[in-house]
């Protein structure tokens, strides 16, 4: 596969993906394009090696059997590229798969990333355009009181970078089973006297139980807590993968691979199903399970590739990940706290607090 | 803006403290009275009384009042005629009431502010005492001289040292109630208060340090359960019976306890 950048078939411009029209669009002469018909011109040109990039992977191979006898190497390391548009050299770590020219600003899609066992599954394209991100994550801040003065500011967030992270998802289906005690409670008061009426019954579930979109990170290095907690996406509307999608914003290879990530997702699935059978025991007050199993029937995991805006900044010398669901818009990071503004309004509380007693004592004395 | 937001809550805060203060004012000075309801003195034996109780005004710094009635009040009576005649005449901090009810043929002795600490729970056994034998021989008048020569004595004695004052704790509330409050319950308004603004800070940091940590997995959207076993049998039932106690048997009824605070006895 090919260090690829995407033309307009106009001016030979270069494409991006723009996530409001849902089309490829080219810059220069403002020509849009359907995802399908750009994947379509360029189907030939993905499938070509060049020579370039047949020795980064011969480098990375030789990396990896270094690795695999016992040398000590880095997982994330250097790699460059050039650039096909102005020739120019680009450096990237070992994991990205597509980046901006730092040169040229024109996005290159490093195919060989993203071919044969790390081809993806799926896509969810990006469905918020960068200014929308920053106005949902600008109007979250405007709610937040205790925000440092100047924070909540477009020029904060202006290097705010669209990255596609790769995640591995799960679908299964069980043959499960669930015993349990369940209990429900009539109370009841006659006179000075107050009635519990507890019935006991033998609760008894089994059937077939699917649970879907189970997902866990397939990138180490980035925050656990960033790559989860951006979710959830609606994946009725991953697409199958195609390259095209990733021109314009960066994207992550995975570097863990389904057996790293499946005691997780396999953990997840049980208390998941778990859960699941138990929700169907209703119409009691209490339920004791005294046994679960399950046994799985089908499994199929799938790697998929799910659009995130990130950026980080700095703050109190800090250095702080911010995340906005690239398809939904729900923010994750680390807020910083004007801590004074937080300080003078918990005084305020304790005083309104202190106050109300008062009153209440005075109206109890 | 830090400085500004220190500012507006230091006046915020005076503020309040100025408020409360307000609340917290103290009675103002007058001179002895006889208020004869009951009609039982002649003109010549209220003069008299007057210029004695003055002269033991003019010593002790109290205004002594003596107040006589006929409604037949027959218990409580500090309480009530606190409430009901001291609380409504215009008395000076530091006071003395001697009521006389010649309804009931009892009396009480209802003190307050600097007197109260003068009036210890024995001295006002002792003045009860003796004011019980004039009001058994319906000597109203003689009563009224020795109370006053009584409380010439207590003052010339001083404060007790180990005297007991549980007649003016009784009524504690009932003079200020907002000082009752904050000196019996103020610590625990107080630490309640600091718990809050503790507790809105760590709610607060940490929802800012955690912001869209939750909801990441919606199961119920996410999976199916085909049932093809369900059994609900039903193995046993028990019941259990619960007296409730009955809020009633706990006490006597509550009266209103207001007027201002007193220490006080009957006889």
């Amino acid at each position: 596969m090919a260090t690829m950048n995407y033309k307009c078939p106009n001016c030979d411009g270069p494409l991006r993906f723009n996530p409001d029209k849902q089309l490829f669009t080219c810059e220069y002469c403002l020509g849009e394009f359907p995802a399908a018909e750009v994947q379509e011109m360029n189907a030939k040109a993905e499938q070509r090696e060049t020579y370039d990039e047949r020795e980064v992977k011969q480098a990375e191979q030789a990396k990896q059997e270094a690795k695999q006898q016992g040398a000590e190497a880095e997982d994330e390391y250097p790699v460059s590229y050039t650039c096909p548009s102005c020739g120019a050299e680009v450096v990237t770590t070992s994991t990205t798969a597509a980046t901006t020219c730092f040169y040229c600003y024109n996005p290159v899609v490093l195919g060989s990333r993203l071919s044969g066992e790390f081809n993806p599954d799926r896509v969810i394209p990006f469905e918020l355009s960068k200014e929308k991100a920053m106005d949902r994550f600008l109007a979250m801040c405007g709610k937040k009181w205790f925000l440092p003065k100047g924070f909540a500011s477009k020029e904060q967030f202006e290097k705010l970078n669209g990255v596609y992270f790769p995640y591995w998802f799960a679908d299964e289906q069980k043959t499960a089973h669930m015993t349990a005690t369940g209990k429900k409670i009539r109370r009841w008061t006659s006179g000075n006297k107050e009635y519990t009426e507890t019935r006991i019954f033998h609760v008894v579930r089994g059937g077939d139980v699917t649970i879907n979109n189970v997902f866990e990170r397939a990138l180490k290095n980035e925050s656990r807590d960033m790559l989860q907690s951006v979710h959830p996406y609606d994946m009725t509307k991953a697409q199958p993968f195609a390259m095209s999608y990733l021109s314009g914003f960066q994207a992550e290879k995975r570097d863990l691979d389904k057996k790293d990530v499946e005691p997780v997702i396999e953990q997840k699935m049980h208390q998941y199903a778990e859960q699941a059978l138990r929700d169907t025991m209703d119409g009691y007050d209490e339920i004791i399970v005294d046994d679960f199993v399950e046994k799985t029937d089908l499994s199929a995991y799938t790697y998929n590739l799910l659009p995130v805006w990130m950026v980080t900044y700095k703050f109190n010398g800090e250095i702080l990940p911010f995340a906005i669901n690239g398809q939904t818009g729900k923010s994750y990071g680390k807020l910083p706290v004007a801590k004074g503004k937080l300080v003078a309004a918990a005084v305020i509380v304790a005083l309104l607090v202190f106050v109300l007693g008062t009153l209440g004592g005075l109206l109890f004395a | 803006m830090m400085k500004k937001l220190t500012t507006r809550v230091s006046a915020l805060a005076l503020a309040a403290m100025l408020v409360l203060g307000t609340l917290l004012t103290a009675f103002a000075a007058s001179p002895a009275s006889v208020d004869d309801s009951a009609s039982i003195f002649s003109a010549d034996q209220k003069s008299e009384i007057t210029s004695r109780f003055d002269r033991t005004g003019d010593k002790t710094g109290w205004q002594l009042i003596l107040y006589t009635s006929t409604k037949g009040v027959s218990s409580g009576l500090s309480n009530y005629y606190n409430q009901n005649y001291v609380d409504r005449i215009s008395h000076d901090g530091d006071a003395v009431v001697l009521v006389f009810d010649i309804g009931s043929n009892k009396g009480a002795v209802i003190s307050h502010g600097s007197a109260e600490s003068y009036i210890s729970d024995e001295r006002l056994s002792e003045m009860g005492s003796m004011l019980r034998g004039y009001l058994d021989k319906k000597d109203y008048y003689g009563g009224a001289l020795a109370f006053a020569d009584k409380l010439d004595q207590f003052y010339a004695d001083g404060v007790p040292k180990d005297g007991s004052y549980s007649n003016v704790k009784t009524n504690e509330k009932a003079d200020n109630k907002l000082l009752y409050v904050l000196s019996h319950y103020g610590w625990i308004f107080g630490i309640i208060a600091v718990a809050a603004g503790v507790i809105f800070f760590a709610v607060n940091s940490y929802r800012y340090k955690n912001l869209g940590k939750s909801g990441t997995y919606d199961l119920h959207a996410n999976s199916k359960v085909d049932l093809n076993e369900v059994q609900d049998d039903f193995i046993t039932q028990n019941t259990t019976v619960r007296v409730i106690r009955s809020e009633s048997s706990g006490g006597g009824s509550s009266g209103g306890d207001g007027g201002s605070s007193h220490g006080g006895g009957d006889f």
